[in-house]
């Protein structure tokens, strides 16, 4: 089929096998690309095992449209067994790896086994090599990236790990061109633990394409619409930037370990700000709409910032400067380590300082207070011992009530909104398919003028924008961020792909894609939990027993039977039961027979 | 006095992120505010509940125009 590389290439590191097969065609119509088909190989083959462990696997995929010429294609999914929260994980990331991936001839790169020495993958083309990576093990990735570009060419895509994957730091990520992050769900330790440290991507061929001229002429008719967009300009000088005003203003930004959602010093760390140290951008290929804003830090590096990373290693830990913040933020990519992750573990041990939980003084806005925590994280010592599993794992360990504001849905950290005032957002986190991230569905804008209410509505828009978000992009695989930030039309995602592949979809059938990958998804948790209960799609107590003490909403917080009420009702709009696992007739529905018979073994209903 | 905050490229279009304006009797926003916009692309604030340029507007009033956003 057309718009595909038709291949799966397997590399096992534990006997140095290599594989390619061929993907079925009932394959590519049944869950199409991204995060459908690393969903499906690791429904299929990572069962009961440990994340670190010999047999968790590491899928890379890219979808339909990755690599081609229409905007923003430059998206893969990387997805494994989560060691952070032993459910699925996945993320995406955009990177010049994902075009060469598919240009190499694989549409999906499947790692498996451990290496017993350290060594990074080198693809180029039909020729995959195991080489060592002795000389470059324990080095930063800013470092690896400069060592590898000068060893294979600048036209090549990598992704490494850090010492954070290394070592094994649960919220280990993975890192391409000195800032591109994926990776929330702790897939560096995966790789860590396998001993690879990178994987170097070379492509030279030809996608096929079913209707070439149609797609070149779509291609620069959206690139040239993206252009007219009112949001563009601001949006690439600031980029998800310009978020941290938005967000102060309406108290949706997490500010002192999600207690409050305004910050008094927000002015000092918004976009405005970034623009006046701004040296550079980065971006995606095929965008027109690059993103990515560098700024010099507060220690003369450069640092690539988003919102999320700089309200979480800002305004979260009272950082008051952004240059402090981003260069925490280049620390962390320099490392390897989440920035969400991190943001919220050193806001968790802020408190716990604050409260006496531990002994060891850790103030707000502490900066080279922060900066040996994230040595001692990377070292498994001190502070850093304490939340190297992240904050759910640290709560477990303190105790006394920690957990009520350890800041996480299913031993996740939650991504930067804070939800006190906004239940549909608290019920986009609860029920996010990898943990507490916005990546799926993003409500405040939706739901803003209606803040108190709690109603099918809101679910149902939950679920609507699950299926487009986490459903429908995460399959073809491309940036979400063009139709949700600029308003660029989601009428011309069919018409891509129908000339790329040839494939028709309608929203009817776009609609049961996402679902499909939720249902599954959902029962991958299940079925690798014991402990699977419906508590795992609620949010930390913080957002209902502590109302904010400032701002125009004072006195705000969740009320949680009402939350109850809505999560009851997602559950039974998706066709999941009381205790929000798949029913069986769903998931026949959905064509994923197998699963229910699998899930049957597990109790399922 | 009404305050109104103008964020995103709607700051820019205004030339301005922030207003104040003493008004001698309650009015609709689109007579005090004049920005063109395009349909679904923005939302209106009154005192951080949903309004609309016709929402009539008073002293005390906080009024934040901003543009829709999905938070990356």
């Amino acid at each position: 089929m057309a718009g595909y590389a038709g291949k799966i290439l397997r590399v096992n590191l534990s006997n140095g096998k290599i594989n390619k097969e061929d993907i079925s065609d009932q394959m590519k119509n049944k869950f199409l690309g991204g995060r459908g088909f690393a969903v499906k190989i690791l429904w299929d083959e990572v069962k009961g095992i440990d994340p670190l462990a010999e047999g968790n696997k590491i899928v890379f995929a890219t979808g339909p449209l990755t690599g081609l010429p229409v905007p923003s294609s430059g998206k893969m999914v990387i997805a494994t067994k989560s060691p952070l929260t032993g459910g699925y994980g996945d993320s995406n990331i955009g990177s010049r790896a994902s075009v060469h991936l598919k240009k190499a001839g694989y549409d999906v790169l499947v790692i498996e086994g451990c290496s017993a020495h350290p060594c990074y993958l080198f693809i180029e083309d039909d020729k995959v090599q195991i080489l060592d990576a002795g000389d470059l093990w324990g080095k930063d990735t800013f470092n690896t990236q400069d060592i590898l570009e000068e060893r294979h060419g600048k036209n090549t895509g990598i992704l490494i790990i850090g010492p954070a994957g290394e070592n094994g730091v649960r919220f280990a990520n993975l890192i391409s061109q000195k800032g591109r992050a994926a990776g929330r769900v702790g897939i560096g330790a995966v790789l860590g633990s396998k001993s690879l440290k990178a994987i170097v991507m070379k492509g030279s061929k030809e996608i096929p394409i079913f209707d070439e001229k149609k797609l070149k002429d779509l291609g620069k008719e959206a690139w040239a619409d993206i252009k007219t967009k009112e949001n563009y300009d601001i949006w690439t000088r600031q980029g998800t930037m310009m978020m941290i005003e938005w967000a102060d203003s309406i108290s949706a930004m997490p500010t002192y370990n999600f207690r409050e959602g305004t910050f008094k010093f927000a002015k000092q760390i918004d976009g405005h700000t970034a623009e006046k140290i701004k040296v550079g951008r980065q971006g995606c290929p095929h965008c027109n709409a690059r993103c990515g804003i560098v700024v010099r830090d507060s220690e003369g590096g450069n640092a690539e910032l988003d919102y999320e990373n700089i309200t979480m290693l800002g305004s979260n830990i009272g950082i008051t400067e952004l240059g402090e913040a981003a260069a925490l933020n280049r620390l962390a990519d320099e490392y390897g380590l989440d920035t969400i992750s991190l943001g919220s573990n050193l806001a968790f041990l802020m408190e716990a300082s604050e409260k006496g939980l531990i002994d060891e003084k850790l103030e707000w806005g502490d900066f080279n207070g922060c900066k040996r925590v994230i040595a001692d994280i990377l070292n498994n010592r001190g502070l850093g011992e304490i939340v190297y599993g992240g904050v759910k794992k640290a709560s477990d360990r303190l105790g006394s009530n920690s957990k009520d504001w350890a800041m996480q849905v299913k031993g996740m950290e939650i991504s930067a909104y804070t939800c006190q005032s906004l239940p549909g957002m608290a019920l986009a986190y609860g029920t996010s398919p990898i943990g507490a991230h916005h990546k799926d569905a993003f409500l405040p804008a939706w739901e803003i003028g209606d803040r108190s209410s709690y109603n099918k509505e809101k679910v149902r828009k939950v679920i609507e924008l699950q299926r487009y978000r986490g459903g429908w992009f995460e399959a073809l695989t491309v940036c979400r961020l063009l139709w949700v930030e600029l308003g660029f039309g989601l009428d011309w995602y069919p018409k891509f792909l129908k000339a790329a592949t040839g494939l028709d979809f309608s929203p009817e059938h776009i609609d049961e894609l996402g679902d499909r990958f939720y249902a599954l998804m959902r029962a991958y948790w299940v079925r690798e939990k014991d402990s699977w209960t419906r508590e795992m799609d609620i949010p930390p107590a913080r957002w209902f027993q502590e109302p904010f003490t400032q701002g125009e909403l004072k006195g705000s917080s969740l009320d949680k039977p009402q939350y109850e009420q809505m999560l009851s009702w997602y559950y039974e709009l998706r066709g999941w039961d009381e205790n929000g696992v798949p029913r069986m007739k769903t998931l026949e529905k959905l064509g994923l027979k197998d699963v229910a018979e699998e899930l049957k073994q597990n109790g399922g209903s | 006095m009404v305050e109104v905050k103008f964020i995103g490229f709607i700051a820019e279009k205004m030339g301005t992120r922030e207003l104040e304006i003493s008004l001698k009797q309650p009015m609709k926003l689109k007579d005090l505010i004049e920005v063109e916009l395009s349909k679904n692309r923005s939302i209106v604030l009154i005192n951080l509940k949903r309004g609309t340029f016709d929402t009539l507007i008073k002293n005390g009033d906080s009024v934040i125009i901003m543009p829709v956003v999905s938070g990356g």
